[in-house]
């Protein structure tokens, strides 16, 4: 597969919460969303498989966020991938690969979606090979410094590339 | 009473912020001047608790409790802000 291709999309019709520290469920003037806290880290989680066409060379994730309430200030994004390979990857116990961070900054109005870009290497993926059923998990990572912005965080929708 | 612990004072700052973001209330304040204003809040409160006191009129002074008379205060500063104050 090229670099920049399509290799998923998710809208929060599709997110998965756990069973604790799970971004809640939200609806915005019809939009799904999942509210990230701004006190407390949270997560969801989203499933596929890796397209056919996957040529291992690792994925670059939009994510792309509103801000409940604030005009300014910054949020913390996290993406782990877990590969969930069949005969291999025991499910009864999480197996992400090394999280990739990266910071945006909130519209000065709080209804416009900005984007939040994470790549994650072909290693730190698992080196799945194409086909390969996956878990991603985005992450809100409030307790670090570096996320400033004041209220909830909301994601709205996901596009994961090849890089 | 005294000041708010640490812990509490972040609690405070989280509820603020979940009501803020309930509402979808633009507010331009980042995370920790929301706790700034929690904390200089508390310290006011606890600064001016004796002077609100005394402004009280004698019997509720008399016949509420400490904590009665904070969730009082609660209710009228809800009050106020609902209807725009």
């Amino acid at each position: 597969m090229a670099s920049g291709n399509t290799m998923a999309r998710f809208s929060m019709l599709q997110a998965l919460a756990p069973a604790s520290g799970g971004a809640t469920p939200d609806e915005r003037n019809g939009h799904r969303v999942r509210d990230f806290d701004a006190a407390a880290d949270e997560i969801c989680f989203f499933e596929d498989n890796l397209p056919s066409t996957y040529g291992g060379g690792g994925v670059t994730i939009d994510t792309y966020w509103m801000a409940s309430t604030a005009t300014s200030g910054d949020i913390k994004v996290g993406a782990a991938y877990e590969e969930n390979d069949p005969n291999n990857v025991d499910l009864d116990a999480d197996s992400f690969g090394t999280e990739s961070t990266a910071t945006g900054t909130a519209n000065a109005t709080c209804g416009k979606v900005w984007k939040v870009t994470l790549t994650i290497t072909h290693a730190n993926m698992g080196s799945p090979a194409a086909g390969d059923p996956f878990r991603l998990r985005i992450k809100r990572v409030a307790s670090d410094g570096a996320d400033t912005m004041s209220g909830d965080a909301e994601l709205h929708n996901v596009h994961v590339k090849e890089t | 009473m005294a000041l708010l612990s640490d812990p509490d004072r972040a609690a405070a700052a989280a509820e603020l912020m979940q009501l803020l973001s309930l509402d979808r209330e633009p507010c331009d304040a980042l995370k920790a001047e929301i706790r700034a204003f929690i904390d200089a809040t508390d310290t006011w409160q606890d600064q001016n608790a004796a002077s609100y006191n005394s402004a009280l009129p004698v019997g509720p002074r008399t016949k509420m409790t400490a904590a009665q008379k904070s969730r009082g205060f609660e209710v009228v500063s809800k009050k106020r802000y609902q209807k725009g104050a």
